[in-house]
């Protein structure tokens, strides 16, 4: 340049001060080396293959995922997975636009204005850190580390929030589960010691050959399903139920049946469609074991229902039957009708008598068969336990337990994970409390509000619906050595869980965190949310700390398998902006806490324990599969059957173990991140059936399942060779200890948890309980709701998944509008662009009402107009009618969190939200179910008006 | 053309490095209490120009701040969290990209192509992958560190080498930076609420359509 | 070594209604949201209880007359490969938009992010579409191609690698012992709107869950 501009000569002077105080060091620039420069040159451009799972969706399914540049860039199912075999679905195949999307939380902030006025700060990771673990500190002084709720969300990545909360001190680490099914869970756990009774439908499965080698064999076996209230094509986490039904269906003839008050994406594929009123799923199960029970006859081979060898194996039969046979005498006061007899059932259900009474037979007389359970119904009603008991039984009687082609409690062969690492631990730790002015010595575990408060004792999943409350009015103890202490909630931790939309009644939620005291000050006083996305509870949040998001962090999958078969959620692509991992968070908060002094965190426990996150992992890994050797056919004869198997499969295949007699284990060498990743990301261990059987004799091995006797229990408190045992026994040890029934117990006039079979009614269901038959005329629609698993609240940002329809509640309805979404990026560096973009009518999925024909046509009610449902407790909702002859007249049905938004975060769905209904806000707070602490989601009742 | 390195030019890139480090720093985070004080002893510059009126106001607002200063640096933190963050939209996309990619969005070739640049310099974004290239403080490290350079090796001698760096320096300004810095200082204009940043935003405008011509 | 005749077979009947293979092109291709290559739809049918719902899906027939073609003024831009697969040329497509009028089934449509690389101005004479526009103004044609460039890979498209159902069949129909051959000897088959004279041999071939359903959806113009 030959002239000088000469314009600038006055800065130096004048800025010289402020260039001093602040430094001319590089921010946000780094010199590379010579080598980094050059490796980074080759490297752009090149794809690279890496396996990890999903971690955008519940379902976890094993990925293949093609990275360059650093930037995600395909996504395809891992073929070694068998839960996903290779495939994807919609939700997975659009992961790059929630990760590219701009709604997504990208720094550390603080909230300056009042709880849900939305503004925030930034600040950077040490002061939102600095900030944290002064309140902590503070609240634990003041009122006892038990006053903070580490609510951790989804639950493979839970584990170091776990570990790090446990060590503080609180007992109160949950996990979405306790706001999933837990009624749905529970016979199984009851029965089983188990969780989940699926199809025998994951193929390929792993199989021991008479010749010793192991085979992956295809094909099914099953013969007939029966899916009660499940939805495995639209709403469930269970992916292999996808292919398998319709494998079955059309490679081995097997008969699919679907009892829901919706023709649901899988009713519309199944042999039959049985269309029950809501909430009377144990009423069917109910008449068809009372009918299988009269009519079995073992020399008839047209009723040879039951297989009579099973009493072999379970305990409590005759307690059990003639507890559910005591029931016939009665006269049901709602119909005058025996109970359980086949006209009860078509007078509640709404079925034909002959319907239930083919249903039963086809059940008793199939084999394979397999009955199922849903998590929307039974799970989500008030009586849903007696429900899930039932079903069990039935499955268990007609042999079809862990029969090939039958049902398999997929908790119960799971791979072990977590160990450790997750921190319970901590929770036998000794602390001491001043009750009633005296001072008494426990355990941390015995601060729970739930297990030894006066609500819900066996709540053994925690009950996060009743966090409200305990906002309010604090927590009392009423069982263990710090009966009578009282303590306040003060810290609510949400992570990657978005309670304050999904976990009851938002509008409950929200007054309980947002209540304060006389000085004016919040009575929760720390919300903290935790997350990828900005979603309702982060609106209402002190802190908000940006989490990375899926294919950034590690941790292990292993959604439901029929046998044990782990994989790896690896690290795939670093955490975008200022998003930290689990991890790093509990490290960067463990040490900060030690720093200000607490010594309930200990070095020797985390950073100096893991030197990264693989140590994490792998410790979580270490005894796995841990799993008994049983089963049909043994999956390792060469080592003792019903010895506990750890070790990765090929140290098992090739012997390198080590047989440890005394406490019967086979030890080879450990599963790690390192093998997983030389092993296309996967350890698939064998298959085995009759897993309760010895392998060849027809005697329990007792060894599995995972019940205090290791039989399968029809009882659940009795007494064998001198000791208490049965899943409820301990929590009646409690209630007689003190003297004090637990209020969901009195709720349904219970005194004690019952020792076998029992019934009670549910609520808000006037055509099966008494109390509510009044509302019957002016509330004439039993509203219910479903998951649309592409349509979470998470997701609704992600566009493709706007234009997947689905059934009746999630349709593309919207008005024109406009708003800001990703979209492809053709030959950019990023996938994902972010675009201003012009909805046309009709383009973007948007939450719906379902509503039937002759329903609607009584009201005047045509597809997309406005309509308003009211419930009795005067709460309402609106959007837009979807008029269908796919549901049941007196039924309506609303996408789970598909609508009402109030978080910009949502993107385009919360520009609709005053068009769109949050089923929530016509949950009942009070209705929580008795014996778990559960929300009473799809028990309502509405009257309807056209706007 | 090559251009040639001459004193009276290095002279003005001694002065003009000021206004870099100023402006990235402005630009890429809150500003910290002792930086808010260090503009409370810069006295007023004779207005020559737009640049000069922008640092005037910058100043001016932190001044009538003063007996607030602990405040201030609240506000501008809200301020720069609303105006370039979020959680919302924010009304100012600090992203190159998003100014120059032919659909006016975030993450296009646009931002690789800067990291190209970066390379050819030896350089690299610290936060790689997870915070884009094209950061509007980023780009302005980019040339106050290259302007350095140029200062650094014209000072011992080393001509040739000043002017490779000097031309990489006005190649980023002038057919990057200036494609787009004004129009992002426009939307600041536009939308901040506070002088500070609107003061920066029109001193960051001139600075580079000086520089750049 | 025979000449291969590469089709599609979507088996409805395990169709599970979750649009992977909607989404996994989108993902795959860089198909912008309200654009399709390939594209999901469900249809309600009959009176409660005994309602019906059915699942359809739609892509490029690659058909054996692709009607397509001859209306492209840029020879080559557009044309049927030996192996069936019906494809664009984006070196060479100019985005007058003909062959997007021109196919019955709606299967192509012109993108609206990718510019034309090839310059217009020396077809403007015969072309009015392109009059006066330069490439930057103009955005080429897509289509399904089978996802090309993994058949080149070795690889089957991504819509049949993804699918939940194991619904979709890809492979060869010269070939007997294929599975794609099995499946169109052993079972009922359908194609679109054979009636639209682009056939005998359209190369999107399904099996049906139920055939008066499908033709239903035909008439309704859902597929």
């Amino acid at each position: 340049m030959e002239v000088s501009r000469r314009v600038f000569l006055k800065y130096a002077g004048a800025l010289a001060g402020v260039t001093a105080v602040q430094g001319t060091g590089l921010l946000s620039l780094r010199h590379l080396t010579a080598s980094e420069a050059e490796a980074m040159q080759k490297a752009m451009g090149k794809y690279e293959i890496k396996y990890t799972a999903s971690s955008t969706c519940a379902s976890e399914c094993g990925l293949e995922v093609w990275i360059k540049d650093g930037v995600l860039r395909k996504i395809y199912g891992n073929t070694e997975v068998p839960m996903n075999d290779g495939a994807i679905c919609a939700k997975e195949a659009a992961a790059q636009q929630l990760v590219y999307n701009p709604y997504r939380l990208k720094y550390p902030m603080i909230r300056v204005g009042a709880r849900g006025e939305n503004k925030f700060k930034r600040v950077t990771w040490s002061e939102a850190i600095d900030f944290l673990a002064r309140k902590l500190i503070q609240i634990k002084k003041k009122y006892g580390a038990e006053s903070i709720i580490m609510d951790a969300g989804d639950v493979t990545d839970r584990n170091p929030y776990w570990r790090l909360f446990f060590a503080f001190g609180t007992p109160h680490c949950t996990e979405h589960g306790a706001i999933c099914d837990t009624p749905r869970r529970h016979g199984p756990k009851l029965i089983f010691g188990g969780k989940r009774v699926e199809p025998d439908l994951m193929t390929p499965q792993l199989v021991r050959q008479p010749d010793g080698s192991l085979k992956k064999e295809y094909g099914y076996k099953t013969k007939l399903i029966i899916y009660n209230g499940w939805n495995p094509f639209v709403a469930t986490r269970i992916v292999y139920e996808n292919r398998g039904t319709v494998g079955a269906k059309i490679e081995n003839d097997c008969k699919i049946v679907v009892i829901d008050p919706c023709l649901s994406n899988t009713a519309s594929q199944a042999d039959k469609w049985l269309a029950t009123r809501a909430g009377t799923d144990g009423d069917l199960f109910a008449a068809m074991l009372r009918y299988i029970l009269e009519n079995d006859n073992p020399s008839d081979p047209n009723r040879r229902y039951i297989d009579w060898g099973m009493k072999k194996y379970v305990i409590g039969w005759d307690d059990f039957m003639n507890e559910f046979k005591s029931w016939w005498q009665k006269k049901d006061p709602i119909n005058g009708l025996s109970y359980f007899s086949l006209d009860w059932a078509a007078d509640r259900t709404g079925l034909k008598k002959e319907d239930i009474e083919e249903l039963a037979h086809e059940f008793g007389i199939t084999k394979p068969a397999a009955l199922v359970w849903g998590m929307q119904s039974p799970g989500h009603h008030y009586n849903g336990y007696c429900c899930s008991i039932i079903g069990t039984v039935l499955n268990v009687i007609t042999g079809n337990f862990d029969a090939p082609g039958g049902a398999i409690d997929t908790e119960l062969v799971k791979a072990s994970k977590g160990g450790k690492a997750k921190g319970k631990q901590f929770l036998k730790r000794k602390v001491k409390r001043i009750v009633n002015g005296r001072e008494v010595e426990g355990e941390v575990e015995h601060l729970h509000m739930d297990h030894y408060g006066g609500k819900h004792p066996a709540a053994w999943d925690d009950s996060i619906a009743s966090y409200p409350d305990a906002f309010l009015n604090g927590v009392e103890l009423k069982y263990g050595p710090f009966r009578g202490h009282r303590y306040p909630i003060k810290c609510y931790i949400a992570r990657a869980g978005n309670a304050l939309y999904t976990a009851g009644n938002p509008k409950h939620w929200i007054d309980a965190v947002t209540a304060k005291d006389a000085n004016g000050e919040y009575k929760l006083e720390l919300l903290v949310y935790i997350d990828t996305l900005f979603l309702e509870t982060g609106v209402y949040a002190d802190v908000l700390l940006p989490e990375a998001g899926p294919f950034e962090r590690k941790a292990l999958s292993d959604i439901y398998p029929s046998r044990p078969v782990l994989y790896n959620r690896d690290q795939v692509i670093k955490p975008l902006y200022e998003s930290k991992t689990p991890f790093d968070i509990m490290i960067m908060l463990a040490k900060k806490l030690y720093e200000l002094g607490d010594r309930d965190i200990r070095p020797q426990d985390f950073w100096e324990h893991y030197k990264n996150d693989d140590d994490f992992v792998n410790e979580m890994l270490a005894g796995s599969p841990g799993r008994p050797n049983v089963g049909r056919p043994l999956p390792y004869p060469q080592y003792p059957e019903g010895y506990k198997i750890i070790g990765n499969p090929e140290s098992l295949e090739k012997g390198d173990v080590k047989i440890d007699h005394k406490k019967k284990l086979i030890i080879g060498k450990p599963v790690t991140v390192e093998w997983l990743r030389k092993n296309h990301g996967v350890a698939n261990w064998p298959m085995s059936w009759y897993r309760y059987k010895k392998h060849d004799r027809e005697e329990p091995n007792r060894a599995f399942p995972k019940t205090d006797s290791k039989m399968i229990e029809f009882v659940w408190d009795y007494e064998m060779g001198g000791k208490r045992m049965g899943r409820y026994s301990k929590h009646n040890k409690k209630i007689e200890e003190s003297g004090y029934v637990p209020e969901g117990l009195r709720e349904i006039g219970f005194k004690k948890f019952p020792r076998t079979f029992y019934w009670f009614e549910t609520k808000w269901n006037p055509y099966t309980n008494p109390n509510y038959r009044k509302y019957a005329r002016k509330y004439p629609f039993q509203v219910i709701s479903g998951r649309v698993h592409h349509s979470m609240t998470a997701t609704h940002m992600v566009p493709w998944l706007g234009e997947v329809q689905t059934e009746g509640t999630w349709r593309k309805m919207n008005d024109p509008f406009t708003y800001k979404i990703v979209d492809v990026n053709p030959g950019g560096k990023l996938p994902m662009k972010t675009i201003e973009k012009k909805f046309e009518k009709g383009q973007w999925c948007i939450g719906t009402i379902w509503i039937n024909t002759d329903d609607a046509s009584t009201l005047g009610i045509r597809t997309g107009d406005m309509i308003e449902l009211e419930n009795p407790l005067g709460n309402s909702v609106r959007g837009k009618a979807v008029v269908s002859e796919g549901i049941r007249p007196g039924v309506i049905k609303i996408g789970y969190g598909t609508g009402g938004r109030f978080t910009p975060g949502a993107g385009p769905t919360y520009g609709m939200r005053k068009k769109t209904p949050n089923h929530n806000i016509l949950v009942d707070p009070e209705n929580i179910t008795p014996i778990m602490g559960f929300p009473g989601y799809a028990d309502m009742i509405v009257r309807v008006k056209k706007l | 053309m090559k251009k040639i390195l001459e004193s009276p030019l290095i002279e003005d890139l001694m002065e003009e490095r000021h206004l870099l480090y100023l402006l990235k720093y402005v630009f890429w985070t809150e500003p910290s209490l002792g930086f808010l004080e260090s503009l409370l002893n810069v006295k007023e510059i004779p207005e020559g120009g737009q640049i000069d009126s922008g640092l005037n106001q910058m100043i001016k607002a932190v001044k009538s701040n003063t007996d607030r200063l602990d405040e201030y640096a609240e506000d501008l933190a809200i301020e720069f969290a609303r105006l370039f963050i979020g959680p919302k939209f924010p009304p100012a996309i600090p992203y190159s990209s998003f100014y120059l990619s032919e659909s006016k969005t975030v993450m296009t070739n646009v931002t690789i192509e800067v990291r190209k640049r970066y390379l050819k310099a030896g350089m690299a974004v610290k936060q790689l992958y997870s915070i884009p290239d094209d950061h509007v403080g980023i780009e302005l490290e980019f040339i106050s560190h290259l302007t350095e350079r140029v200062i650094e090796l014209y000072e011992i001698g080393e001509r040739i080498d000043a002017s490779r760096f000097f031309e990489m320096r006005n190649s980023f300004l002038n057919d990057h930076m200036v494609l787009w810095i004004p129009a992002f200082a426009d939307k600041v204009l536009e939308h901040s609420r506070e002088d500070f940043y609107k003061g920066a935003a029109l001193a960051l405008k001139n600075l580079i359509y000086t520089a750049s011509t | 070594m025979k000449r291969k005749k590469y089709a599609l077979v979507v088996d409805l009947r395990k169709c599970v209604g979750c649009n992977s293979c909607q989404v996994s092109c989108k993902m795959e291709n860089e198909v912008p949201f309200g654009y399709f290559r390939n594209r999901w739809e469900d249809m309600e049918v009959g009176r409660y209880p005994d309602t019906k719902r059915y699942f359809f899906q739609a892509a490029c027939n690659h058909c054996e007359n692709p009607p397509c073609i001859l209306p492209c003024p840029v020879k080559g831009a557009t044309y049927k490969r030996k192996d069936g697969i019906v494809v664009v040329d984006r070196d060479l497509c100019i985005g007058c938009g003909r062959c997007v009028s021109a196919c019955p089934y709606g299967a192509r449509y012109i993108h609206p992010y990718i510019a034309v690389k090839n310059d217009p101005s020396k077809y403007a004479k015969d072309v009015p579409e392109v009059k006066g526009k330069s490439a930057s103004d103009l955005r080429i044609v897509d289509k399904c191609d089978f996802c090309l460039h993994r058949i080149e890979m070795g690889l089957e498209p991504a819509c049949v690698r993804n699918c939940f159902g194991k619904a979709r069949y890809f492979g060869d129909l010269n070939d007997p012992e294929s599975e794609v051959s099995n499946l169109v000897k052993t079972n009922t088959t359908v194609v679109r709107h054979p009636e639209y004279g682009t056939g005998p041999e359209l190369l999107l071939i399904w099996i049906p869950k139920d055939e008066k359903a499908f033709h239903m959806a035909e008439k309704k113009g859902i597929i």
